[in-house]
């Protein structure tokens, strides 16, 4: 009985699999995201020729060694930024433990095939630059 | 002079065990200076003895009386009428959201202030550990001999209001996890697992509701982020800690 009134059977035990690190990381990502959006913009349609208003404009643009990179990040930054960001909308929805495996899987995948697709994408245009 | 008087209607949530949900409407007379309380007390005094609500000190220091005035949480004992409505119109008071009604507009606190013991949430602290607005540099006597009385007064409102308690039952939520704050993890390493995890510190999302109705000046929001940067810490140390 007294085991029974004890508060701590009013607290579930803590699930293992969430922690700190998902925060951090969106925490980490969400400030970069916005540096890298912003030099996006400006570079993109103040600084960049003519505003990139043709296919040969990019291919020129993405000579700059500097652009890829900066766009690959930017890209697994959004990602994953986003990603983290929708499996936080969905936990509050109380997936059962199977199903939110599922969900985790989904957006891993979602997230690698999204930039692997982008990462491709650079690389056929820093190619055609060469 | 005595001040005008109002004519208000107060809609009242009614639920009793067994029952829908539904309101009844009581028109009365009141001086808008009163509290929402005394409507409330009105109410059970001279047009229904059966109405069940929960109330003890009538001076914002037992918690017991909080409740959903016109759908925003407030502690009914010192919400002057004048506040929340006007001559000729509706109060509508509820129960708190986030709590299982027991009747009318009382609810079961019994979970939420079990995970208060749990985490050691602390009724009374020394002086020297309070958070005090301008306190002085020097004591005049040990302070640890002087305590104070928590402000947390385990109200419930920052439950009621936070939209992360109302995806789960199971999450702590924001008193419980200033609470927690107020501890600290350098006092008690033993929150650490309980606060580190899915129905912790995580699932709040900083709507910062829960400080915008806290009666007592709280901040749970300020605390639960602080809390964070406690455990980030704690997770850190770890990391490089030999075992």
């Amino acid at each position: 009985m007294m085991a029974q009134n004890s508060p701590a059977r009013y607290v579930s035990a803590p699930r293992a699999g969430e922690n700190m690190w998902l925060w951090m990381v969106k925490m980490i990502t969400g400030p970069i995201l916005v540096i890298l959006l912003l030099i996006h913009f400006v570079v993109n349609h103040f600084i960049a020729e003519t505003g990139l208003l043709t296919y040969a404009d990019v291919v020129a643009y993405y000579r700059n060694p500097v652009i890829p990179v900066m766009e690959i990040l930017f890209l697994v930054t959004v990602v994953t930024h986003s990603l983290i960001g929708l499996r936080g909308i969905l936990l509050d929805l109380n997936p059962a433990r199977r199903l939110l495996k599922v969900i985790d899987g989904g957006l891993i995948l979602a997230g690698i095939t999204a930039v692997a697709y982008g990462v491709w994408l650079v690389l056929v245009i820093v190619s055609r630059g060469a | 002079m005595s001040p005008a008087k109002w004519n208000i209607i107060l809609k009242i949530h009614r639920q009793k065990q067994g029952e829908a949900p539904h309101f009844e409407e009581f028109p009365m007379q009141v001086d808008p200076d009163e509290y929402v309380l005394d409507a409330v007390e009105r109410v059970w005094a001279f047009m229904d003895r059966s109405l069940c609500f929960r109330h003890a000190c009538h001076h914002s220091t037992c918690g017991a009386c909080g409740m959903r005035v016109n759908d925003v949480e407030k502690l009914t004992c010192i919400t002057p009428i004048r506040e929340v409505t006007r001559d000729g119109a509706t109060l509508k008071v509820e129960p708190l959201r986030n709590f299982p009604v027991v009747s009318d507009l009382a609810v079961d606190m019994g979970t939420f202030y079990s995970r208060m013991e749990t985490v050691g949430a602390r009724a009374v602290l020394p002086v020297s550990e309070a958070e005090i607005e301008n306190p002085p540099t020097t004591w005049d006597a040990d302070e640890s001999q002087y305590i104070r009385l928590a402000d947390c007064i385990e109200c419930g409102l920052c439950i009621s209001a936070c939209p992360a308690a109302a995806t789960s039952t199971e999450y702590l939520g924001p008193a419980v996890l200033a609470g927690a704050q107020d501890q600290g993890l350098k006092r008690n390493l033993k929150l650490l697992e309980l606060v580190d995890s899915e129905d912790g510190l995580w699932r709040c999302h900083s709507a910062f509701e829960c400080t915008a109705v806290c009666p007592s000046f709280v901040d749970p929001a300020r605390r639960i982020m602080d809390l964070r940067m406690q455990v980030i810490e704690e997770r850190f140390k770890r990391l490089f800690r030999k075992p």
